[in-house]
Parts: structure tokens; sequence; C-alpha cells
């Protein structure tokens, strides 16, 4: 407990700090400067669209969901196929990196004429975002394997299943999961982004039709419930990559 | 029993290995020396069938993955396994089960000096622990023959003089055969492992084998064979002893 007052204290500290400046100082700036809401004014956009909210988080959280199990399952057999055939790598590693040169903002346009307003712009938005990410690290991770490692577990008699379980698996998640936490928030951004341009549901459509509205309270609202989303998903990869490899927790480091 | 029948070993242009024939009866150490980059290791390869397998010949079969326990001057343990789980790889590579395979490596882990660190991960143990670590997984793999390629090689002078005479005793000990197999032989002696170590220590060769072979240059031949007949285990102030000091200049004229 006194270790949680230590260490959570002065962040939050500053932050209600932060929170009172902001509120004084939009309060006496309100009639000149009505996108900037206060504090209250946002917690009660909050309270008024509560019962809306979750619905449209649902259709974001699918939408990521989705996305990065494409993402993964796309990034994680190309790491395969790269690490493997060098000429797989030669001939896809441009390729690779001109899908990432795109921005999203570009693209989510185009996805919605050809994929339609439905669930499979963002899917594709979202898997293209943590496609990469996850592809090089995982990559980086199966391409570090030390060749010794391999041949020693091989000489005794291992065959490619065992030397998969054994070896090449452990020695991938680790750049799994870094590629994972690196891409997630630009997942989450990434279905936000094909919301806004076309939706029935989701938290980008919220945040369109309240900028539309000039309610700016909300499309604060928008943004927060966004952020707090992506730190969610966030510490969950963190807590799975924890669990998965144990091996490189840092308290065990210092034992 | 090893038997290698002149081995050549070519790389592109670069020869080797050039007409090696090695020899060794079943419970007899063999150790390899010869100067660095000769070709030592490349032997051992062979024999461990990673490289032109099927041209040596362990216990009458053909070399191949899975005959003979290899063990590297890296201890090689697998960082994302604790040491009773890497102790219990070689086993489970040769298709035992996880289960089993753990309850023969906890067995072990006193007789290693390991005790109390079964839970533990390769980068929490000295460097002494991980080489002995290593040399527990080869003897849970349970095979007869055991390649050591300069397994105390990257160890300071004191722990490497430490581990010869533990590796020597563990040897010697009625029960080091593969764990089944002291009770169906009449014999314990015969339970003994067939041992070929790779090393550039002479001391090392001289002290734990029963024969020395010296290589030359590479390309790699047999330039001399050196008895080493004393009973094991062996004390360590053996190095000091007149005929083996002998021994020694024998194994170092040959080495030029």
């Amino acid at each position: 407990m006194r270790r949680l007052a230590r260490e959570a204290g002065p962040p939050a500290l500053f932050v209600t700090a932060l929170v009172l400046a902001w509120e004084l100082w939009a309060r006496r700036s309100q009639s000149r400067n009505p996108v900037l809401p206060a504090p209250s004014k946002i917690w009660r956009a909050f309270l008024d669209t509560a019962h809306l909210l979750p619905d449209h988080l649902a259709a974001t959280l699918t939408a990521t969901a989705l996305g990065v199990g494409v993402g993964v399952v796309a990034g994680v057999l190309s790491a395969v196929i790269v690490s493997s055939w060098p000429l797989a790598r030669r001939v896809l590693q441009p390729l690779l990196v001109v899908s990432q040169t795109v921005p999203v903002q570009v693209l989510a346009p185009l996805l919605v004429l050809w994929a339609g307003f439905g669930l499979a712009p963002k899917i594709i938005v979202v898997a293209l975002v943590v496609f990469f990410p996850v592809a090089v690290s995982t990559a980086g991770g199966l391409q570090g394997v030390d060749p010794e490692l391999v041949e020693l577990v091989r000489s005794f008699g291992a065959g490619r299943a065992v030397l998969l379980r054994m070896v090449m698996i452990p020695a991938a998640l680790p750049g799994l999961f870094s590629g994972l936490r690196i891409s997630l928030t630009y997942a989450v951004a990434g279905a936000v982004i094909g919301e806004t341009i076309g939706a029935q549901r989701g938290l980008g459509l919220y945040l369109s039709r309240s900028q539309r509205a000039f309610r700016y309270d909300q499309v604060f609202v928008g943004v927060i419930v966004i952020a707090l989303l992506s730190v969610a998903l966030f510490s969950l990869v963190s807590v799975l990559a924890h669990v998965f490899c144990p091996w490189q927790r840092r308290s065990d480091r210092s034992t | 029993m090893i038997e290698l029948e002149r081995l050549n070993v070519h790389f592109g242009p670069l020869e080797v290995v050039r007409d090696v024939t090695l020899r060794v009866e079943r419970g007899r150490f063999c150790a390899v020396v010869g100067p660095s980059g000769c070709g030592k290791s490349t032997v051992l390869r062979v024999l461990a069938g990673l490289l032109q397998p099927g041209v040596a010949r362990i216990g009458g079969l053909p070399a191949a993955p899975g005959r003979a326990a290899f063990m590297a001057q890296r201890d090689l343990l697998l960082p994302w396994r604790r040491a009773l789980d890497n102790a219990t790889v070689g086993a489970e590579a040769r298709g035992l089960q996880r289960k089993e395979a753990r309850a023969r490596a906890r067995s072990l882990f006193e007789r290693f000096g390991l005790a109390g660190f079964e839970r533990s991960w390769p980068h929490q143990l000295s460097g002494g622990m991980r080489q002995r670590l290593a040399l527990l997984r080869t003897f849970v793999a349970d095979l007869d023959v055991l390649l050591l390629d300069e397994p105390f090689g990257a160890l300071d002078a004191l722990t490497r003089r430490d581990l010869q005479g533990w590796l020597d005793t563990i040897l010697s000990e009625p029960g080091s055969g593969h764990s089944h197999s002291h009770s169906h032989s009449p014999d314990p002696g015969t339970s003994r492992r067939t041992v070929v170590l790779v090393t550039h220590d002479v001391d090392e060769a001289l002290l734990l084998a029963d024969e020395v072979l010296v290589f030359s240059p590479r390309p790699a031949t047999v330039v001399a064979r050196v008895d080493s007949p004393y009973e094991h285990p062996r004390p360590g102030r053996l190095v000091t002893a007149g005929d083996f000091v002998q021994r020694k200049a024998a194994v170092l004229d040959a080495l030029g």
C-alpha cells in the first residue's frame, strides 16, 4: 500500500493539478474559446452520453480485436516465411516497407469505397497497422536464434516440430509481444479513423458526430475513452508478455 | 564403441580433415588435442552425426543425431527454460515424456552440485554452474556416448580444475552409465560412458582421458597417440607426477 502511494502519488498529484489549472483557465476564457471546454463540462457530457458509449466502445473494440488478430497472424506468417527463405526476404522486404509508407488516413477512404461501410475496412486498416511491427520484430526474434543452439538441440535427435516448440517459438515470443505493444496504440487509432470515414457504430462515429455538432465537450469524452481503451489494451499485452515470457521479467534479473 | 575410418572433410576448396582414423572402445575416454582451428571440432561434429552423417559409427550404427550426447564450449542453455527444464532438453528431444525426463533430471541435481537451483533461470547461474548444467543435460539424455567440445574452455583456471576433477569422479561412479544399465549389467564397470573430449589443454587431456590423440594444424591428421593409463578417479596432483610429465612432454613435442 505504501509502495503504491509512493509510485502512484506524484503522477496522480500532477494530473490533479493539471486538471484544476485547466478548469480555472477554461472558465475564465469560456466566452472567447468554446473549443476548450472545462473538465467539469466534459464530465457532464460524459454523463449525458454515457448510455451511448458502451455500444460505440464495443464496435471499436471488435474492429480492433479482429484487426489485431488478422494482423498478428499475417505478421507472424510473413516473419516465418521471410526468415525461412532468403529469397522470400529479398522479394517481400520492399513490399512490406512500401505497405507502411501510405498513411492510414489516405488509405481509409479508399478501403471504405472498396469494402463498404461495415466492419471490413476497419479490420483491414487495423491489420495493416499491426502487421508491420509484428512481422519485423518477430522476424528479428527468429533470425536472432543462435544457430549453435539449434544445432545442439538437433544433435539430440530433435525433429522440426520439437525444434519449433523448444527453440523457435520461445525465441520469437518476446519480439512478437514488443511488436504488438508498439502497434496497439496505432491499432486503436486506425479503427477510429476507419469509423470517422463511415460507420454505423463506433467511437470514431461518436467523435465525428460530436465534431459536426460543435459539441467539443463530447469530442473530449471520445478522446479520453479512446485513450483509456489504448492504455487498457497496452496493459493487457504487457500482462500477456509477463505470463508467456517469464524469463524476461525484470525482477528475476536482480535476484 | 566409436569408430571412424579415414575421415576426410573439405569445406569448398579448404581441406579441413585428412585421413583421420579414430577408435574408442566402449567405456573408454579419448581426448583430442591440437592447435586451435585445426579441425578437431569438425571431427566431433562428424561423430555427432551433424556433418557427413553415417560416416562414423557409434555402437555399430551409423552416426546420426540422437546417438551421442553433444556438449560445446558454450553452455547453450535455453534462456527461456528454468534449470530443471534445461536439463531435460536432450531427453525431450530424443522423445522422452517431459514428466519422466524431469524426474530423471531432478534425481541428478544433487550430484551435479545444483541442488536448490532447479527453478533458477540460466542467467542467474554462475559460469561453472551453467557448464555443470550443460553436462547434466547430456547425462539426462541417457546416451552411452558423450562428445565434449572444449567443455571447460570458457571458464577461469580455478573453476576449470574443479570441474575436471569433478567430471572424472562423476564418470567413475558406478551409476554414471545410462540410468537403467547398471541394473542389467553384471559389472558396474562396463556402465562407464564412452567419451571423446576435444581440448587445447594438454593437462586436461592427459588428466581425464585414457588415450590422447594429437592433431596437426589444418588439415587435421593424427600425428601422435599417447596413452594415459592411470586409474580413475585421478587426483589433481597427478599432473606433477614424473611419468605424467613425460607423457605431457611427448604430447607437446607432437604438437610442435
